[in-house]
């Protein structure tokens, strides 16, 4: 199979999951506690992701690192100022001061 | 001008911030791609066909290695199956849309595009039109990454591996997520979230993202039913 063949199929794969329950929902009846459920998915998905970015080196749990400062700054000024790009900044700033 | 074309310029302002932190990220996927052989035809199609980061990453790593496409197809699929939850979270906003809608959006339902086009169906009360906002942040997107794609093929071997671009993603989702961190039972989702991902993070296929998710939302249903 060559590799063009790959990610063909790859895409449409990744499409149909992302279809999934867009296509679904149209036609059935949602349990109350799903409806419930989706109301966390931002929060538990973006925090898994920021948390395995960032604690995370070539496999192994690494809690005391540069990546991991800069983003407990980076919580702090999102808090307060509830904008990306301060956020970001400030992050960045403290991942290259430690550097 | 019309309301649509409101929300969608809209949508594609509030997508501005996190395109900062996902440009570098194309970038590196591009230059990585090309030291790993990928021919750049093959680079640039992923990020249209697949248009999922994290996993045109992986693929690009295993191309190289000798391992069976079927496995490469699987691994890929499991790396993108958390978009299933966005799936579910999007849905009932998209019910009364046209099936072209819905397969343009579904097409467009990336994380960074999902966190923007979320947030702004549950905070902008605009029932007619919030499904132009969340085109516009996935057109933002779609065309950002499609863009830094190129740019990584261009410069190539040119720059080395900036480790501060390592971070900007995480750090741009911090943005994102931490401002809508408003009730006990969202934080402890969002907690237990990060906990788990972190303890389960040995697992294969980055399943340990699906697994922290489902932990994440269990916690944020038990708080929310003990307040209640």
């Amino acid at each position: 199979m060559s590799q063009w063949l790959t990610i063909v199929i790859i895409g449409l794969l990744t499409f149909g999951i992302r279809y999934s329950f867009i296509a679904l929902f149209g036609n059935a009846n949602v349990p109350e506690i799903i409806k419930r459920g989706l109301r966390f998915v931002p929060a538990a998905v973006l925090a898994a992701i920021i948390a395995s970015d960032l604690a995370i080196s070539n496999q192994q749990i690494d809690l005391i690192n540069p990546k991991m400062a800069a983003g407990a700054i980076a919580i702090i000024v999102a808090w307060y100022t509830r904008q990306v790009i301060p956020t970001l900044v400030a992050g960045f700033i403290v991942f290259l001061l430690l550097n | 001008m019309h309301p649509k074309y409101q929300a969608w310029f809209a949508g594609i302002k509030a997508e501005i911030p996190i395109v900062l932190g996902v440009v570098p990220f194309g970038v590196i996927y591009g230059v990585t791609a090309l030291k790993l052989g990928l021919s750049p035809w093959l680079i640039q199609a992923m990020s249209t066909i697949i248009f999922a980061g994290s996993s045109q990453m992986i693929v690009a790593q295993l191309f190289g290695t000798g391992v069976p496409n079927l496995a490469i197809i699987l691994t890929a699929a499991v790396v993108n199956l958390r978009h299933a939850l966005y799936s579910a979270s999007v849905a009932p906003y998209l019910q009364q849309l046209k099936r072209t809608w819905r397969i343009l959006l579904a097409y467009l339902l990336t994380d960074e595009a999902y966190a923007v086009a979320i947030t702004g169906y549950q905070e902008r009360n605009d029932p007619e039109y919030g499904h132009w906002y969340f085109f516009g942040a996935g057109f933002m997107l779609w065309f950002s990454w499609q863009l830094s794609t190129a740019i990584g093929l261009l410069v190539g071997s040119q720059i080395g591996t900036m480790p501060v671009l390592e971070i900007a993603l995480a750090l741009t989702f911090i943005g994102i997520l931490v401002p809508t961190l408003r009730d006990r039972a969202v934080i402890g989702a969002a907690v237990t979230g990060a906990s788990v991902a972190v303890l389960a993070a040995g697992l294969p296929y980055k399943l340990g993202l699906i697994v922290a998710a489902i932990v994440g939302i269990g916690v944020g249903l038990g708080l929310e039913g003990k307040r209640a």
